[in-house]
């Protein structure tokens, strides 16, 4: 069907437009970057420097090579927002090819092969970020520890340094700066048969002002955030009340069955990325179920997968997974979730929606 | 699917909690209905002539009775209703006809259409009116809708007689649609702070006709002083004092004024969609409707004039005019004053309204507002995110993101299947869209092609029967054939036989 003359009703247009949604997005995750940059440092901002150069050069050449107009899709903000969900998964110390690989990989591969903004699949940003974990384990394992558990920690300059060379200053070694994360220090744990209260009283990362303090506040700010986002109607509640319910859910469950081997509820939520993908990355609406009870299947579905991947699967995150994994139901998910339309199944003598005929 | 269920209900009651709208979705565009409002409804002066256009309601044209040169009454009949289903129309001042032929309409198509020209005399003399008593069956009622010509004055254009049901008592409510959710609209609100008694006494009318128990009368919150206009008015002594009528103001929230919104805000309930309001016992009239019944009744007047908002940030005085149907717009644009020679003109709000191609485009009994805004730039469509803002803002509950991408793909059996019919082509979804898609105009390509496919389906079905009726004759008629010939040559064989028999005989005997 050929585009129909825009000269009809409605003539009046509301306020929201894709560039404002995409920008609301960005300043809910503003805060939580200043927070990332008081324990981590500077590094996240180095990463989203890199990210969006080699996004935005994708997007372009592209869009260039697709022959779509560069103006309005450069300046639809999606990228930007790519570039974000993907530099908050990674370890903010990670070469800086890293994140340059993720971002290509999520603009080429995962946007534009699939048809571009509105049309892809898969969350482009968990795409580009499956895609450097598969390839460079080693590297994505290695987080930067937050700067009260580092003796010395790294200023500007040195950050910057060890981004691009991998160079650390001469009398700083690796192992000084960089530990497992939570997560992963109680996967390992457990899987070298300790139970989790040992595994608390002895990791590093568990240890008085712990790293769990820097991922409570960014937790917390992304749930501000969040808030903030369901508060203004770019999100709906659906998605990440799915999400968080479900990860509880089962925590909760399976820590009253065997509190050694299975961590609460608090410990799920507020570890990783858990509370960011609840509001930031799931929630993206091109590669989401569309319909009201859809969305709560789709957060259902991702909070249980990465509830099964974390405890008995390979990896000690797995909201990319889980995330790719939902993204193939959706079509299915659309479909089996219609919602009710008006005046139909309503009892035909009184029109009341409460009694079926 | 009981959960999707359960979903939908949550969010419905929380949506009548904390809004207090009992229907799904809607949106709020500015409403600009202040600009209107600060003067009376206003008399400007005759125009020149007077295009009355013979398809002013939903059904066949009306059949002139008047010629060229002929001198008419204000009032009298000048064309007859084209039956079962038209209405008739009156002069709508005293003057001369001087053409009946085509002219431009605001149908949308922009298209002329047939229409009786009028050029006033100025005296405005009138056909002396008969009141008429209060009527007392519905029968009473629809002959008095049908010949003072009442269609549906909110927009809709359905003749009003062939609204109501046949049966007394079998509507218990007659809901009077007072919401006026349109941006910019006010003619209704003036109409009611002006003549409540016109449409309070023009609902009991109806009601008491029908032997309807209640009135309710639900308005927008946003028209405190219609409201208290209409709380105000105590009904005249000769009117059925049985009848309940109940002012409800309900929040203000886009399209409350439809129909079926309206009634569901009103009683809680939805009207099924294979089924009329009627059939649940209610019936809706606009305000302007009603009181034009209570002129038909009270003074004997048929509909000759109308109350029309003139509005717009392109106008120099916004203001509500009554004039007389068939008053061109041009005529009451310049009166009310042009700022913007370019401007574009709609017939209606900015939600549902309709452009107008010519400024010579008549006032019709349906033509509510002419609106002039400065033109907006060109908005640029994105692709769709899918951010479902459209699901949330349908009233209908459709899903027009899915029906968008099934309308592109031309995949009607999926249209069908999301219930497309059902959309009522208010605009919501487009308006709250962040891609800005012109979702409706996709919608209304999409019903036509689904109306075109049925349609020729429906013929190819017929063909088909046609076809395997005649095989099936044919075969009939082969298989008789065989059996006739069958049963003859069986009688020639058994005649052969017997003729053998005969003849082999005598043999034995010998």
């Amino acid at each position: 069907m050929q585009s129909p003359i825009i000269h009809a009703s409605p003539y009046d247009w509301g306020q929201q437009n894709v560039r404002k949604v995409m920008m609301q997005v960005q300043m809910a995750a503003t805060p939580a970057m200043l927070v990332h940059v008081y324990f981590y440092g500077i590094g996240i901002l180095v990463q989203i420097a890199i990210g969006l150069a080699i996004a935005l050069s994708a997007e372009a050449v592209m869009l260039k090579l697709r022959n779509k107009p560069l103006k309005p899709y450069l300046t639809d903000w999606s990228v930007v927002l790519t570039t974000i969900d993907i530099v908050f998964c990674l370890p903010p110390t990670s070469p800086w090819w890293i994140v340059a690989l993720a971002s290509l990989f999520a603009v080429v591969v995962a946007k534009h092969l699939f048809g571009g903004l509105g049309y892809n699949i898969f969350n482009p940003a968990m795409t580009g970020y499956a895609f450097v974990l598969l390839s460079f384990p080693a590297v994505m394992t290695v987080w930067h520890l937050p700067h009260h558990l580092v003796a010395a920690p790294l200023d500007a300059w040195q950050t910057i340094q060890l981004i691009f060379t991998g160079q650390l200053p001469a009398n700083v070694a690796l192992d000084a700066l960089t530990g497992a994360t939570p997560l992963e220090a109680a996967r390992t744990g457990i899987l070298n048969g300790q139970g989790l209260s040992s595994i608390y009283a002895n990791e590093i990362v568990f240890a008085g002002q712990s790293f769990a303090t820097s991922q409570f506040w960014l937790s917390m700010t992304f749930l501000a955030g969040g808030l903030w986002l369901l508060y203004k109607g770019v999100i709906r509640w659906q998605m990440p009340v799915g999400f968080i319910a479900t990860i509880a859910l089962l925590a909760t469950a399976f820590n009253l069955y065997d509190a050694e081997r299975y961590a609460s509820a608090s410990f799920h939520l507020l570890s990783g990325a858990t509370l960011f993908a609840a509001f930031f990355i799931i929630t993206d609406p091109v590669t989401g179920s569309t319909t009201p009870s859809g969305r709560l299947y789709f957060g259902m579905g991702i909070g249980a997968l990465v509830y099964i991947i974390r405890t008995w699967g390979g990896y000690a995150d797995a909201i990319a997974f889980a995330v790719l994994m939902m993204n193939m139901l959706v079509p299915w998910i659309d479909a089996m979730t219609i919602p009710r339309v008006y005046g139909h199944g309503v009892s035909k003598a009184t029109g009341s929606p409460n009694e079926r005929h | 699917m009981i959960i999707g269920r359960w979903i939908q209900q949550f969010d419905q009651w929380l949506n009548r909690l904390t809004t207090g709208v009992s229907f799904h979705g809607g949106v709020h565009p500015a409403q600009h209905k202040l600009i209107s409002t600060h003067q009376p409804i206003q008399t400007p002066p005759l125009a020149d002539k007077l295009i009355i256009s013979l398809t002013q309601h939903v059904g066949p044209a009306s059949i002139p009775l008047v010629e060229v040169g002929q001198r008419v009454l204000g009032g009298e009949l000048i064309a007859r209703c084209a039956p079962p289903l038209g209405v008739p129309l009156h002069a709508s001042t005293s003057g001369v006809i001087v053409d009946i032929g085509d002219y431009p309409t605001s149908h949308p198509s922009g298209l002329p259409g047939p229409c009786i020209v009028l050029q006033p005399d100025g005296l405005h003399e009138l056909k002396v009116f008969q009141p008429k008593d209060r009527p007392n069956s519905v029968q009473s009622l629809k002959a008095i809708l049908l010949h003072a010509g009442i269609i549906g004055m909110g927009g809709a254009g359905f003749p009003s007689f062939r609204k109501i049901a046949n049966k007394a008592g079998q509507i218990h409510t007659l809901i009077v649609n007072a919401a006026e959710c349109e941006p910019y609209i006010t003619c209704d609100d003036m109409l009611m702070r002006e003549r409540p008694h016109e449409i309070i006494e023009g609902a009991l009318i109806t009601a008491h006709a029908l032997g309807a128990t209640k009135v309710i009368i639900g308005i927008e919150d946003n028209k405190p002083e219609a409201a208290l206009a209409m709380r105000q008015y105590r009904p005249m002594p000769e009117s059925d004092t049985h009848i309940q009528v109940e002012v409800t103001v309900v929040p203000t929230i886009y399209p409350m004024g439809s129909a079926n919104q309206l009634i569901t805000q009103l009683t809680g309930n939805e009207i099924p969609s294979d089924a009329h309001s009627t059939d649940l016992g209610l019936v809706m009239f606009n305000v302007a409707t009603l009181a034009a019944v209570y002129r038909a009744v009270i003074i004997g007047k048929p509909v000759m004039s109308r109350v029309v908002t003139v509005t717009g940030f392109a106008i120099d005085k916004p203001c509500n005019v009554e004039v007389p149907i068939g008053t061109p717009f041009e005529h009451l644009v310049n009166w009310a004053g042009l700022q913007t020679p370019h401007a574009p003109w709609l017939m209606g709000g900015p939600m549902m309204g309709t452009p107008i191609h010519h400024p010579q485009t008549p006032v019709i009994k349906t033509s509510n507002c002419i609106l002039v805004n400065l033109p907006e730039p060109e908005s640029e469509t994105l692709p769709c995110i899918r951010c479902g803002a459209c699901m949330d803002a349908c009233p209908i509950n459709l899903l027009p993101q899915q029906l968008y991408w099934h309308a592109k793909a031309e995949a009607l059996d999926k249209l069908e299947a999301l219930h497309l019919k059902d959309c009522i082509e208010c605009g919501c979804c487009a308006y709250v869209c962040p891609s800005q898609i012109p979702l409706v105009q996709y919608y209304r390509h999409a019903k036509v092609a689904v109306k075109k496919d049925k349609a020729e389906k429906d013929a190819q079905q017929r063909a088909k029967q046609r076809h395997e009726a005649q095989l099936a004759r044919k075969e009939q008629e082969a298989r008789e054939k065989a059996e006739r010939l069958a049963a003859k040559r069986a009688a020639m064989m058994a005649a052969e036989q017997a003729e053998n028999t005969a003849n082999e005989a005598p043999k034995e005997l010998t």
